[in-house]
């Protein structure tokens, strides 16, 4: 193994690497989101690095790159909720895992019972702290599309702004 | 509820250690259409050529262009004088027929006659639409237009891929217009004389006994195209691994061969085997080169020989259910029982299930029945693993309600996680 022609391989192999730790506990929110199951993340987040590694095109910039990703993981999040046989591990103990305190239960369980057009916004806007025209862009809906799903994800899961305001 | 309780609930969800190694081991050794990670770069400069524009694709096929002309004369040719001669057969006395000697003679109108000799094998290609060259001919001539030189666009595109030898991008074309299918099949045959004698893949050969993985007698070698023997030392460098530690068990001299067409190509195996069956469980890999070019043989999983020993109860990890979910993601019917164990188990007798009781809101159901095989799933990463084997319902339940199972597994207490059908 000690040659040019496999050095060169190996190169890969760290930015699988490098972008897996880039990427992973950000897709793992946005599955954990859409799913409420950590076997499930597991499944989706697999299939997205997959695609990030071995089937995406060339990116003009990182941050386009981190946009594509969040795109294939909500769409595998939808397709995994869409599929016929999807495993179900009904387990209020990992929720419980991430969500200890009754009150942060209760929220974590608001927010996966959320229709997932709307808990997506919500997450992106509020958690990853994207611009409405940047969900607008990853999402491919329009910029009013993305502000009305704001409006009735917070209306549904009483969310206060707090001062924050949509941008 | 405010924002930074949101936040605050969010931030602690993440991956954990354990978690992170399963997935990095499957992204690295990742196997996907016999594509390793070794050739990502590859299959990335793939996919920037395929979104590059028509006119620098163009480009690079143009010194292609004149020979891909000479030979679709020359088969429009062929093709009209085999149809030429079977329309002479069955209308001899055809005032319309033009001879091929009339044609071949009379430069000044060679390009009408040809249209025309093309028109009238077409109306032949209908009656032989079973033959695909008939139908190629069909195709080139749905306007009437066709000549010596100019193609229609979409023979014009398929015989540019063929001198590419890009086959993905020859993929592609057939998926597409699967129609096409036999333009593409002249030109595979052009492909498989380029890239004969090529390293194509390299694979281990796994028996398996009962769905059980039980040893690597041998290494498989292919090679593109029907090539009849293989240097054995052009294999250099090969390093065979369990679980990543070199293993000291060489291949065979001798080998085998097999030839075949596989997916649309002719291809070759050399099957080498190796000095001693692996059958010691573990995740086997190895590279090597062939011809110095270096090659990764894509990793297998020996689970050992095949017991009939029962899954252990006391690494019983949990019971849980599969089920179909509606449009929303909830449950609509409850279609599995799942019974999760830690480690690498074989059996699992559902009559070591006993004082079953299942129940839906407290209420037990009686009617119920599984199917008489389970469903073993296996899942290994690093040095542990995970078994679980499905029993399937013969028929699903949907009704609306809280549905629990309890029991004993070979003694032991099971209580499953409850499943709440809306």
């Amino acid at each position: 193994m000690e040659n040019t022609q496999c050095t060169e391989q190996w190169i890969s192999k760290e930015w699988i690497l490098n972008r897996y730790d880039m990427y992973k506990t950000m897709l793992y929110r946005v599955a954990f989101s859409y799913v409420g199951n950590k076997f499930d993340c597991e499944d989706i987040l697999q299939e997205a690095f997959i695609k990030l590694c071995y089937h995406a095109p060339d990116f003009p910039s990182s941050e386009d790159e981190k946009r594509w990703v969040i795109r294939v993981t909500i769409n595998l999040c939808k397709n995994h909720l869409r599929s016929f046989w999807h495993r179900n591990k009904v387990d209020l103990e990992q929720l419980e895992e991430y969500a200890p305190a009754p009150e942060d239960l209760e929220l974590l369980q608001d927010v996966l019972r959320l229709p997932g057009k709307y808990k997506t916004v919500i997450h992106l806007h509020y958690f990853e702290g994207y611009k409405i025209a940047e969900i607008s862009a990853i999402l491919k809906i329009s910029e009013s599309a993305v502000k009305m799903r704001l409006k009735r994800g917070r209306e549904l899961l009483k969310i206060e702004l707090e001062g924050i305001h949509e941008n | 509820m405010k924002i930074s309780k949101y936040k605050e609930v969010f931030t602690k969800i993440d991956t954990d250690p354990v978690m992170d190694h399963r997935i990095q081991n499957k992204l690295l050794y990742h196997e996907y259409e016999g594509i390793g990670y070794a050739q990502r770069e590859e299959r990335r400069a793939y996919g920037k050529k395929r979104g590059g524009s028509v006119i620098r694709i163009l480009s690079r096929l143009q010194p292609a262009l004149p020979s891909v002309a000479f030979l679709a004369v020359i088969a429009v040719i062929i093709l009209g004088i085999g149809a030429k001669l079977k329309t002479d057969e069955k209308t001899p006395a055809s005032e319309n027929m033009i001879s091929i000697d009339q044609g071949e003679e009379s430069n000044g109108k060679a390009s009408t006659d040809i249209g025309e000799l093309t028109h009238e094998v077409a109306e032949d290609a209908e009656v032989n639409s079973d033959d695909g060259r008939t139908e190629d001919i069909s195709f080139n001539s749905e306007d009437g237009q066709t000549h010596t030189v100019e193609q229609p666009d979409d023979l014009k595109e398929v015989s540019d891929i063929k001198h590419t030898a890009d086959t993905e991008a020859l993929d592609t074309m057939v998926k597409d217009n699967p129609e096409d299918t036999h333009i593409s099949d002249i030109n595979k045959d052009k492909l498989a004389t380029d890239e004969a004698g090529k390293f194509y893949m390299a694979h281990f050969d796994v028996i398996s006994e009962g769905g059980y993985k039980r040893s690597i007698p041998s290494l498989m070698i292919r090679l593109h195209g029907t090539v009849d023997t293989i240097s054995p030392e052009d294999l250099t460098d090969l390093v065979l691994t369990r679980d990543g530690i070199p293993v000291d068990n060489i291949i065979s001299k001798e080998y085998t061969v097999n030839q075949f067409t596989w997916g649309y190509e002719e291809v070759t195996d050399f099957i080498f085997q190796f000095n001693i069956e692996n059958r010691e469980p573990g995740n086997y890999g190895m590279i090597g080169k062939y011809k110095g070019e270096a090659f990764r043989v894509y990793n297998k999983i020996i689970e050992g020989t095949m017991t009939d020993e029962p899954a252990d109860p006391n690494a019983l990890k949990g019971v849980n259910w599969v089920y179909s979910p509606d449009k929303d993601g909830r449950p609509q019917k409850v279609a599995e029982v799942v019974f999760s164990f830690s480690g690498t188990q074989y059996m699992f007798n559902p009559e070591d299930v006993t004082d079953i009781k299942f129940t839906r809101d407290g209420v037990e159901i009686t009617d119920y029945s599984f199917m008489e095989q389970v469903f073993r799933y296996l899942e290994t990463f690093g040095d542990s693993a995970d078994t679980s084997f499905n029993l399937v319902f013969n028929n699903a339940f949907d009704q609306s309600g809280t549905y629990v199972i309890t029991g004993k597994y070979r003694g032991v207490e099971f209580t499953s996680w409850d499943i709440t059908i809306p």
